[in-house]
């Protein structure tokens, strides 16, 4: 029963950890609630199992004097009815198992899963992977919880396009407003306004520096500019 | 006179900016989409007189919807409204037979492309 346990155990658990080894670096906390899940789902089954067997058992029992699975010690009248029932018993039994273990590996498959995968690749966005995305269909409320998160994560990207537009044309406006200015440098507070310009120009490169820090969903930035990552090739003529 | 106009962007945000801005100039918003797929199946199903269209979406992306949605309609009336850079992008847009590009966050200019068309 042991080895039955360990084995289902390492079943159930397998797609999780690939998952989860992929984000290791990222997702340092272990999924202790959706861990616990599994294991009260486990437990029920092994519970189920247990039970089953033990009425089983004792259904099925040599009482004083009945017979054994093969019916030796009842009389004849008495053999008749017994032998075809204890047979059903036991296909019961091992029925009331199969379901149970059955029910219990779709509520794995149904819940517990897509849990893991949604926690994890929320876990590699907050890292600032827009590019992930939680595969749902908004069918049920954990599909809905991802697509929650798959939203917010198009929205932060929207807002980071907005910055770096937004900062690359300021710069530009700078670094022209300082060209024009640099044949003049003995105007009054020709300096002062230098420096301004250089403070502002860096506070929008450190602005710049943070979208670049993102990893974008389809976009790339380049050194000025920012193209899809399909590249102007895939772009039907 | 305002129009029917499906708005195609997977931003939500940029979607109720978009459709706030055209709202205000008497246009009627009758659909939105967040993916290539969805605008293809909306644009049959609404025939609006009009598309803003994103560019980069996850699932099919708005140069393909749009490829599909002029396949199906030869008249269908396309904008790009993208973030991605207008010299870069325009005359690809230009190509599938998109009535124009602008900055999506310009919404001034949006309103101005549309009086135009």
């Amino acid at each position: 029963m042991a080895f039955i346990a360990t084995w289902i155990m390492d079943k159930m658990t397998h797609a999780t950890d690939n998952i989860e080894n992929r984000s290791a670096a990222v997702v340092s906390r272990p999924s202790g609630k959706i861990r616990s899940i599994r294991h009260h789902l486990l437990w029920c089954f092994l519970i189920i199992t247990l039970v089953s067997l033990g009425v089983g058992c004792v259904l099925l029992a040599d009482p004083v004097g009945a017979p054994g699975l093969d019916g030796q010690g009842l009389p004849d009248q008495a053999l008749a009815f017994w032998k075809p029932l204890h047979w059903r018993i036991a296909i019961g039994i091992l029925l009331i198992i199969s379901a149970a273990g059955g029910l219990l590996y779709r509520l794995n498959h149904m819940i517990v899963r897509p849990l893991e995968r949604t926690a994890a690749a929320a876990g590699r966005m907050a890292e600032g992977n827009l590019g992930e995305t939680i595969a749902a269909c908004a069918c049920d409320e954990i599909d809905r919880i991802g697509e929650g998160v798959n939203s917010l994560s198009v929205n932060f990207q929207e807002a980071l396009i907005l910055v770096w537009n937004q900062t690359e044309n300021a710069i530009t406006r700078i670094q022209r407003t300082t060209r024009q200015l640099a044949p003049d440098k003995t105007a009054c507070g020709f300096a002062e306004m230098m420096a301004d310009l250089a403070t502002a120009k860096q506070d929008l490169e450190t602005m710049q520096m943070m979208v670049r820090s993102f990893d974008l969903y389809d976009v790339t930035i380049t050194d000025r500019d920012m193209v899809t990552a399909k590249g102007k090739a895939e772009v039907p003529n | 006179m305002g129009k029917s106009i499906l708005i195609v962007d997977d931003s939500s945000i940029m979607r109720k900016m978009i459709k706030e801005t055209l709202k205000s100039a008497g246009h009627d918003v009758i659909g939105e989409a967040k993916n290539g797929d969805d605008a293809v199946v909306l644009y049959k199903q609404l025939k609006p007189d009009l598309v803003t269209m994103d560019i980069t979406m996850r699932g099919m992306d708005g140069f393909e919807a749009a490829r599909q949605i002029l396949h199906d309609d030869d008249h269908a009336c396309i904008i790009f409204l993208s973030n991605l850079d207008e010299a870069q992008y325009s005359q690809e847009a230009a190509k599938i037979g998109a009535k124009g590009y602008l900055n999506k966050h310009r919404s001034k200019d949006i309103l101005s492309l549309i009086e135009q068309l």
